[in-house]
């Protein structure tokens, strides 16, 4: 099962497509570095303690060293060891998003003092929303859901799968069709799930797509499903232990609950987990963190597979 | 390919008659500018109308000819499905290709 998750095997059936999601993930990374030294410069003789928001601040350091861009001095505070390059070439996908990373990088000073202010300008959103349907992004969510479901889900036709924060609906289009059965994309906001239709549309799979207006700790299904997926949802939740405990409650009794989602024990999210907790996102649990909330809610974890990306979770509702 | 044509197209909506001009076969969005309507208009390869549909919008457009515009941008999940109907293959779901295009801003003013 470990192989349909790995690049290398991605490399080998389809290397034009695994040099593009590589050259894709390299440049934004670059953007985003360049972006976020030329912001923080002058501020990195503050030691992390410092900052009123000290965790974030603590990533955020820790992600330029790790970087290789600053190094540790002994109060907590950086140096600056070599200033990144500016990104010389940008392919078209990520140079529309450099807006994005441009805006949102620059209210990282006032995030750093606590005054974070939601991301909530709608061009920019959608330039966002653009972005999430990259070519990498979709490969991984085709990808750890075909790894983390249990193949008699995928092939049932009467099965039942909700789709918690399906956000725009691209985990949902990914969720249909990768499975048989019906979706239920679930999201607190009515624009998110007109999108979410659109998209079943055009990939026609929309017989197989209901829709529910509902936050991931509070939605309620009329009968229980079979599976609950959250791709990528419990930092945009405000309380995370409660989406987890909420869906698991909609999942009946022998059923899965499959979480795929962003740790930020993995060195290479932590960048972009800088970039969407300026947006609006909770900073992404711990690995520790994740299982905890899982367990703690009596589900029994069947698969975890930990990966560069994500960490996926398979978990059977008591 | 011909370098420009200009046609009729009548309003389905409110009747008033425009003149359009197009210069690429394919799908192209109409919006009226009397009253706002928007039209899916089909054109063949020697820029003949062939189909005038009335379109349930969504937002309100401004008054003009679009085109879908599929570059390297264009969210990958959706490039071959708007390339087709940019192309003028006729997508069942015409409307939510649209909407979506529109959405994204991927809808491009051609006249």
């Amino acid at each position: 099962m470990r192989e349909k998750l790995s690049f290398l095997s991605l490399a080998v059936k389809e290397p034009g497509k695994a040099l593009k999601i590589a050259r894709l993930a390299r440049e934004f990374r670059q953007l985003a570095l360049y972006k976020l030294v030329d912001v923080l410069e002058h501020q990195l003789n503050r030691p992390w303690t410092s900052w009123p928001d000290k965790e974030f601040a603590f990533l955020l350091y820790g992600v330029l060293v790790e970087e290789g861009v600053a190094r540790w001095r002994e109060d907590g505070s950086l140096e600056l060891a070599r200033r990144p390059e500016p990104p010389r070439s940008l392919s078209p996908e990520v140079a529309d998003f450099a807006v994005v990373v441009e805006r949102a990088l620059n209210m990282l000073p006032e995030a750093l003092e606590g005054r974070r202010r939601y991301f909530a300008e709608k061009d920019l959103l959608l330039l966002y929303a653009k972005f999430l349907d990259n070519l990498g992004y979709n490969w991984f969510r085709g990808a750890a859901l075909g790894a983390i479901l249990p193949r008699e889900l995928r092939t049932r036709r009467d099965a039942v799968i909700v789709d918690v924060g399906a956000g725009i609906g691209l985990s949902t289009v990914a969720l249909l069709e990768l499975t048989r059965g019906v979706v239920v994309a679930v999201d607190p906001l009515e624009e998110n799930l007109e999108m979410a239709r659109d998209y079943a549309a055009v990939h026609r799979v929309q017989h197989r797509l209901r829709t529910l207006r509902g936050y991931a700790e509070d939605f309620r299904l009329d009968a229980p499903a079979d599976a609950a997926v959250l791709l990528n949802v419990l930092h945009w939740c405000n309380n995370p232990r409660l989406a987890v405990r909420n869906s698991a409650d909609n999942v009946r009794s022998g059923g899965y609950l499959a979480i795929v989602q962003v740790v930020r024990d993995e060195r290479t999210v932590r960048l972009g987990a800088a970039l969407t907790y300026v947006l609006g996102s909770r900073l992404p649990p711990t690995r520790g963190e994740l299982l905890g909330m899982i367990r703690e809610e009596g589900l029994r974890v069947e698969r975890h597979y930990a990966s560069p990306a994500s960490d996926m979770v398979l978990a059977r509702v008591p | 390919m011909i370098a420009g044509k200009v046609f009729k197209a009548r309003c389905q909506r409110c009747g008033a008659e425009h003149l359009v001009e197009a210069s690429k076969p394919g799908l192209l969005l109409f919006v009226c500018s009397s009253c706002g309507a928007q039209h899916a208009l089909l054109l063949d390869q020697n820029l003949d109308l062939r189909d005038l549909r009335l379109l349930e919008a969504v937002e309100a457009m401004p008054a003009g000819v679009y085109e879908v515009s599929v570059t390297d941008d264009t969210p990958t999940t959706l490039r071959d499905l708007l390339a087709r109907l940019k192309s003028g293959g006729r997508l069942e779901d015409l409307e939510s290709a649209l909407r979506l295009a529109r959405r994204l801003g991927l809808l491009r003013v051609v006249g």
